[in-house]
């Protein structure tokens, strides 16, 4: 990661957004920018086998339960309708679908042609703007990895703006 | 008799301010000032200088807000400024929001007053364009094409008449724009002042944009020309095959050519490209014994060639001279539309919300007065 670069997974990218506040299951870890889902009537971190046909929402704070019984505390997040930064374990294209990635918490690109349609968590907007980078090689000079308009690609490990549905 | 003593109060309702043009203060007092402000007499004194207002906003304009030692306000008003000031410096007092706890995982004792990271460094692209300020997003520009030269004529000829034609361009600005939140928590928690760490970071982001687009837009629009000679070197030396001035001779002769006539001032450049230039024994040999910076900025270009500057930035790619023509027939403009700020405070969630947006556009019009030389250095990594 470029020491320019600011996102990290779980910030909001609305002002003043609409954050909730839901209980935590037992025994659960969940990190700031996990996608967590509700099981069982509290949150986890969200596995491909439990995103079908749910909500979703982004953890925007860490919330440590592992110590801890169903609803000990509670975990601050978004959801739909918001944007948020998640890390992607797949490229993506802007406007292209989200689904939950088999590396739990991440998201990865939702296939139209092959995925069931109630896997699908939203949408993948753009990847952060403005962060100066350096070339590689020639001719080494500094310039920005994006120019925010339009929007680019996204590669694996970015960490990306992702609007929740 | 109860005697009540009677408090002198200045009715500031009643207050004149005059601007002094002879040392740039700010003057309060009744009245005209007929015979000037020292003059005996007269009743005004200085309540605010602007010298040092102007030091002040550069300081801030730079992100060196620690710097600023003294208040522009005067007399009583700057006892009032200073009050503040102390109250802001005073580390007990900043020492005083740590007694939480709650976002400390260890005691802290001591926190050093200033914040390290603010800072940004010089960007000098915009050197290289003549600055147009424009009221609004749009503008034309209007260029002529001039028509050649005399004809010779017999007796009781008339020349073919000619015409001159003019061609308008149209630009408009694209906008620009930076926004963030703090919310309460942010600022009562730190010990620092993050909305205003993150405001004074967001001004010297307009800057490092502009010289961004400038290099940009010239590096992609000028017309370009090879460089063959300035690092064309001798094998095991510091000193080019053949004379480097040439490189920068094929650009003026260009720029400064027939019918162009612009004036080739401006040269953008990787510091590293300069030092080559600087470094080259052919130059030395010609000249004098030169130096050169590696730091980002404008200096002169050197190595015989008076009146031009170089503009040195690590944006521009290695191994090309961006040169331009910034006042006469200039090569390339930049538009700078409206700038404003905009702040606002969430009394429900206790959030601040500041953003800056900017209006600005580069575009190369004149792409007859400039050139970029390629193939100047071999590009080294850094």
């Amino acid at each position: 990661m470029s020491q320019f670069q600011n996102f990290i997974a779980g910030m909001t990218m609305s002002i003043s957004p609409k954050v909730d506040s839901f209980p935590v299951a037992a025994t659960t870890t969940i990190t700031k920018g996990d996608v967590i889902l509700e099981s069982g009537g509290f949150m986890v971190v969200a596995t491909v086998a439990l995103a079908i046909n749910r909500p979703v929402f982004v953890a925007i704070e860490t919330a440590d339960n592992s110590a801890g019984a169903n609803g000990d505390i509670g975990v601050l997040c978004v959801g739909q309708g918001q944007r948020v930064t998640v890390l992607t374990k797949s490229a993506l294209t802007p406007g292209e679908g989200i689904k939950v990635s088999a590396t739990d918490g991440a998201v990865q690109a939702y296939v139209d042609t092959i995925d069931a349609f109630g896997i699908k968590i939203g949408r993948y907007i753009g990847i952060e703007p403005g962060v100066y980078s350096k070339d590689a090689g020639s001719p080494y000079a500094e310039g920005y990895t994006t120019d925010s308009a339009p929007e680019v690609a996204a590669s694996v490990d970015d960490i990306v703006v992702v609007e929740l549905e | 008799m109860e005697y009540q003593e009677q408090e002198i109060k200045i009715d500031s309702s009643k207050l004149n301010f005059w601007g002094n043009p002879e040392d740039n203060k700010i003057y309060a007092g009744y009245g005209r000032p007929d015979n000037g402000f020292g003059e005996s007499g007269q009743d005004f004194y200085a309540v605010y200088d602007m010298n040092v207002k102007k030091q002040n906003r550069e300081l801030m304009r730079t992100a060196k807000a620690d710097e600023i030692k003294s208040s522009p306000w005067m007399g009583e008003w700057s006892d009032r400024y200073q009050a503040w000031r102390e109250l802001y410096n005073d580390p007990v007092t900043r020492m005083a929001a740590q007694t939480s706890g709650d976002h400390t995982a260890i005691e802290i004792l001591n926190v050093h007053s200033e914040v390290f990271g603010r800072r940004e460094r010089v960007f000098a692209g915009k050197n290289l364009c003549q600055v147009i300020n424009i009221p609004n997003l749009v503008i034309d520009i209007d260029t002529l094409k001039k028509f050649g030269n005399m004809d010779r004529i017999g007796e009781l000829m008339v020349p073919k008449p000619k015409i001159v034609k003019y061609t308008r361009a149209h630009f408009e600005a694209n906008k620009f724009g930076l926004i963030f939140e703090t919310s309460e928590e942010d600022q009562l928690k730190n010990i620092h002042n993050p909305h205003q760490d993150a405001i004074t970071i967001a001004g010297t982001k307009v800057e490092s944009r502009g010289a961004f687009d400038a290099i940009e837009e010239l590096q992609t629009n000028l017309t370009t020309l090879a460089g063959s000679d300035w690092e064309a070197f001798e094998t095991g030396a510091d000193r080019s095959t053949n004379n480097p001035q040439i490189d920068i001779g094929k650009v003026t002769l260009n720029t400064d050519g027939t019918g162009v006539a612009g004036k080739m001032n401006r040269v953008g450049l990787h510091q590293f490209t300069l030092a080559r230039w600087r470094g080259n024994s052919y130059n030395r040999g010609l000249i004098e014994p030169t130096v050169t910076s590696y730091e980002p900025g404008t200096e002169a270009f050197g190595g015989g060639f008076d009146g031009i500057g170089a503009a040195k930035d690590q944006m521009i790619d290695q191994g090309v001279a961006l040169c331009t023509s910034t006042e006469v027939e200039p090569t390339c403009a930049y538009f700078q539309g409206p700038q404003r700020v905009a702040s606002e405070h969430n009394q429900i969630t206790g959030s601040d919300v500041w953003g800056i947006f900017d209006f600005h556009l580069v575009a190369v019009i004149n792409p007859l007065t400039g050139r970029k030389l390629t193939g100047v250095s071999t590009p080294i990594a850094w």
